[in-house]
């Protein structure tokens, strides 16, 4: 699925260079579920953006779907996360001025799919997410395990290869992060490929292998008992 | 004292905003100051006179009259007979105006001299400084070669010292005596600024019932009479004069007494002219302040958490209202200093289009601009301080409003539309401007150099012979006056004496025709050779006298008992303001006359005008001159940008407006976008993450900003199309040179604004739409 070698990542704020990864190597095949852990500033979100083709590495070689991907520019960035990555974000992101359904279609607009096409897409998938009677709600009219479900159904409703996920469950009570993992597992074993940022242990638990970083680099990476 | 404290902070450390918001207020304030000054100015002619509701203007109206039917010059004897005959009228004067040319320490100086009666200051009280005022403009003064100056000339003239009895000398060598000082007449008088006055000469041939109606008449009631009653007498008065009786008859004349506060209605134009102007100040001024609204609103996401933090601590709504109020007034206040210093930094401009700026100042009208300033306030300060107090804590610490949104859209949507309704009104004016320039007059002026020389009639036809043989010099026509002043009237009789029409008179040489290149479309232009009684006529002469068939050779009879014969017709010409009307042209040599001076305008068709060419001329023409007038060269086409100078004006006025309307607009664009764009940063980067590509998330946000601007520009072309046929109707009642509304001209205002919101949008988006969506979210 994805496969990254030595990858660098450097910020610059003046004079001072701070490194967020310094020669992180690992592969990721498709149906895994990782966790990647790790103390604040380790670099697990930095990590997670690169994966997410939402920024580019400073070094290093990354591959997605057999296709080396760390120097595509914007653009290019944009058209290859179309249909292959999904998002899931600890804050939900969902637009406030649209509608549950709308908000999950978002994805299926620049994908350039039609209407009815969509209408159907997104009505199965928040049946699946069994968010469906939620459907013409505003975000700020949900709970928060609601926006979640959204956020997933939204990540979800392009048929992604990839779905990353930064601390999906950092904002919810202990009840709906138990449903929102439980989601993610069941995706899973659907056969969708998960990467997960947590600083749970509860929640990496759900996944198939741990990877935990340390100042930019990966201290362990295990297969999870289940 | 704390909200003092807190408004004062918020406006220092927000500096950016601060001076934005004084700025686009103050842009605003100088138009709106300016334009509503003037109006103010125009609707208050004549006001200042003591008793003016007892003071009249007598007008009279015939359907036989040019234009609009009023004419407001009467007869000389009018006057004095109504004060005589008429026991309601406590007195009655009039005026006729001339051009003096003083010889002032080497320097000409023109002043406009007013002959009137011994009641003129009874009636119109300029006020005197010193000086016995009947017995300067009585036959007593006249003899003694006494006037009367104005204050303004005194000082010219005579500095500090005490005028009276002082000697002033014309080029003419005529000597006058100062008798007394008047003051300096303000600027809002229908009558002009003059600065002589002598007794007006009873005792020569326009006194008379039947011509020269070329005097202004004004009357005062007696305390405690009505006009209806001075309305109900006007028929008795006229039967005691056979003569005048005969002309009113004739012309079917009816009287109307205007109040003189509104004798400046003369021209209808001028109320519309007001109407418009007034409402282009008041857009000016609704723009700024609703602009001013409009950033106020979009800090409120910024403030709410101030705003809810005070509330928290005890501020009660009022506070949070007397704290936006107060931040109000001191940005008014600012904006109000700056407006002022910019005005008195361009009172040479504003002079120049509008009034002296002491004007804007003087403490009579100065109610005008504190009112523009009061609705400022009032418009720009109560609606942010209505939305801040009334918003509810729970949104405020959410960094919301309610109804913010809506607000926002409302206020950017009417300012779009006044913008987009001002930049096609400009468009509209520019057209017509451009069009009573460039329109078909009927004859050709572009290489026109014009000049009056007053002379005998053989010293004018030797400096024309001597002008034609130059070079430079392709034709020069004599005429007694020039087609944009118009011409004064004379009645047409058929051969019984029936009266049939009036027709406009002039007089010109046989090379006036081709000088002009107005084109003879049926019979011959006159010769030198041919009988004085030979004349051109135009088009509408023929149509108006009912000639069924050729008009070449035909008499027709003109009230001097003169029998005239039709040797050609002219194409009909625009006269005055752009209105055609029957005319006939009557040589110059009928008018040859050794003994007497009489002042003609020579039209020279020159090859160019360069310094050289101007220089030809005027050695020709010094070496014939005797009169001690001091001559100068005007282009005819000055005088056309002179005649057509409303036009003009109001294209400038509205040209300025439209400007600072559009850079507030801007402004308040640029405001309302940023504001956006802050806010929906998040919303970006979540479309970005879903798959938007840069010029997708701009089309998205272009898209929502659309549904602003497209409703507000159909509002706005709506207005211009409204404003644009009051104008040219307006034009219409005294013009035929009127042009029509311009699909391409409203076309060319919405693309222009539809380009610059666009261009801004885009601008401001793009930004937003490049901006790394892992550092927003």
């Amino acid at each position: 699925m994805l496969k990254v070698e030595n990858l660098r990542k450097s910020f610059f704020t003046e004079e001072i260079e701070t490194i967020a990864l310094n020669g992180v190597s690992f592969e990721v095949k498709e149906g895994e579920f990782v966790a990647v852990m790790g103390p604040s500033g380790c670099g697990k979100s930095t990590l997670l953006n690169i994966l997410g083709l939402l920024d580019n590495p400073t070094g290093g070689s990354y591959s997605l779907l057999g296709q080396e991907v760390g120097g595509l520019k914007e653009k290019d960035r944009t058209m290859f996360r179309k249909g292959n990555i999904g998002f899931v974000f600890q804050s939900f992101n969902l637009i406030d001025e649209l509608t549950v359904s709308e908000n999950v279609e978002l994805p299926l607009i620049y994908m350039g799919v039609k209407s009815s096409e969509r209408k159907e897409r997104v009505a199965k998938i928040l049946d699946k997410m069994n968010i469906s009677h939620r459907s013409e709600h505003f975000p700020q009219q949900l709970s928060g395990g609601q926006q979640q479900r959204v956020a997933i159904a939204r990540a979800l409703v392009s048929n992604p290869k990839l779905i990353l996920a930064d601390e999906p469950t950092g904002n919810l009570d202990s009840k709906n992060g138990q449903d929102v993992m439980n989601l993610l597992k069941e995706l899973n074993q659907e056969g969708t490929t998960i990467i997960m940022v947590t600083h749970s242990q509860h929640d990496a638990a759900f996944a198939t292998r741990t990877i935990c970083l340390f100042d930019g680099k990966i201290v362990t990476d295990v297969k999870n008992r289940l | 004292m704390n909200t003092l404290n807190y408004s004062i902070r918020y406006l220092l450390k927000n500096r950016g905003n601060s001076a934005t918001r004084i700025i686009s207020l103050s842009l605003g304030l100088i138009v709106a100051l300016v334009i509503i000054s003037f109006v103010g100015l125009k609707l208050s002619y004549n006001s200042f006179f003591p008793d003016k509701e007892r003071i009249y203007q007598v007008w009279n109206i015939s359907p036989q009259f040019s234009l609009n039917g009023v004419n407001n010059q009467m007869v000389l004897p009018l006057a004095p007979n109504m004060a005589n005959d008429i026991p309601q009228i406590e007195a009655a004067t009039h005026y006729v105006d001339n051009i003096l040319q003083i010889n002032h320490n080497g320097n000409i100086i023109d002043v406009s001299m007013l002959n009137v009666n011994q009641d003129f200051f009874e009636v119109l009280d300029f006020g005197m400084i010193s000086g016995d005022a009947r017995r300067v403009l009585s036959e007593e003064g006249r003899a003694a070669n006494e006037v009367l100056i104005s204050k303004r000339l005194s000082d010219i003239l005579f500095g500090k010292e005490d005028p009276l009895g002082k000697m002033i000398e014309t080029t003419h060598e005529n000597k006058y005596v100062v008798g007394g000082v008047f003051k300096t007449p303000p600027v809002n008088n229908t009558i002009g600024q003059f600065d002589m006055l002598c007794f007006i000469d009873y005792h020569n041939e326009e006194y008379n019932w039947t011509g020269s109606d070329l005097y202004p008449t004004y009357f005062k009631l007696r305390e405690g009479c009505d006009i209806a009653e001075v309305e109900a007498l006007m028929d008795e008065f006229v039967k005691r004069y056979p003569d005048y009786k005969y002309y009113v008859d004739q012309w079917q004349v009816s009287f109307s007494f205007i109040p003189i506060d509104k004798s400046m209605f003369f021209k209808t134009n001028i109320k519309q002219t007001s109407i418009l102007l007034g409402t282009i100040g008041f857009v000016a001024m609704l723009i700024a302040c609703l602009n001013y609204v409009l950033l106020t609103i979009s800090s409120l996401s910024q403030r709410s958490k101030t705003i809810a933090m005070l509330r928290c601590n005890g501020a009660k709504r009022n506070d949070i209202f007397n704290m936006l109020i107060f931040e109000t007034l001191l940005i008014l206040f600012v904006a109000i200093l700056l407006s002022i210093l910019i005005i008195m930094c361009l009172s040479k401009e504003i002079s120049e289009m509008f009034f002296d700026v002491k004007v804007l100042f003087a403490l009579e009208r100065i109610w005008i601009p504190a009112v523009v300033c009061v609705v400022a306030f009032l418009v720009a300060g109560l609606i942010p301080a209505v939305i801040f107090s009334s918003v509810k804590l729970h949104y405020a610490f959410r960094g919301g409003f309610e109804n913010r949104k809506w607000w926002k859209k409302t206020l950017l949507f009417v300012q779009i539309s006044c913008t987009t309704a001002i930049v096609i009104f400009l468009g509209t004016t520019m057209r017509q401007s451009e069009y009573v320039l460039t329109a078909d007059h009927g004859y050709k002026y572009d290489k026109i150099m014009t000049v009056c020389i007053p002379g005998t009639t053989t010293t004018q036809l030797t400096i024309r012979d001597e002008l034609l043989k130059q070079t430079c010099v392709e034709d020069v026509g004599i005429s007694l006056g020039y087609p944009v002043w118009g011409y004064s009237g004379n009645p047409i009789y058929d051969s019984q004496w029936n009266l049939l029409f009036s027709c406009r008179w002039e007089i010109a040489d046989e090379h006036y025709i081709p000088t002009m290149q107005m084109k003879i479309v049926e019979g011959r232009n006159y010769t030198a050779t041919d009988a004085p009684n030979k004349v051109l006529v135009n088009e509408a002469f023929v149509e108006y006298h009912g000639f069924t068939d050729s008009p070449i050779g035909k008499v027709f009879y003109k009230g001097d008992n003169g029998t005239y014969e039709i040797v050609g017709v002219v194409a009909d010409y625009q006269m005055g303001d752009g209105w055609v009307q029957p005319i006939v042209i009557h040589p110059f040599h009928a008018y040859l006359d050794e003994n007497r001076v009489n002042t003609f305008q020579f039209n020279i068709r020159m090859t160019d005008f360069s310094a050289e060419n101007i220089k030809t001329i005027k050695n020709i023409i010094d070496e014939f001159y005797t009169s001690a007038w001091q001559y100068s060269f005007v282009t005819f086409n000055e005088r056309m940008k002179d005649n057509y100078y409303h036009f003009l004006h109001l294209r400038n006025v509205v040209l300025i407006a439209a400007l600072v309307t559009l850079i507030i607009s801007l402004i308040g664009l640029i405001g309302y976008l940023g504001n956006e764009m802050q806010s929906r940063r998040r919303e970006i980067a979540i479309r970005k993450v879903c798959g938007a590509t840069v010029s997708e998330v701009i089309k998205k946000l272009s898209l929502n900003i659309s549904l602003v601007v497209l409703p507000a520009i159909t509002i706005g072309v709506v207005a211009a199309v409204i404003g644009g046929r009051y104008y040219l109707e307006m034009i219409r009642t005294d013009s035929n040179l009127v042009t029509s509304l311009s699909f391409w001209i409203f076309l060319a205002g919405v693309m222009l604004v539809l380009f610059i919101i666009y261009a801004v949008n885009i601008l401001c988006f793009w930004k937003a739409a490049n901006e790394n969506p892992v550092e927003v979210l």
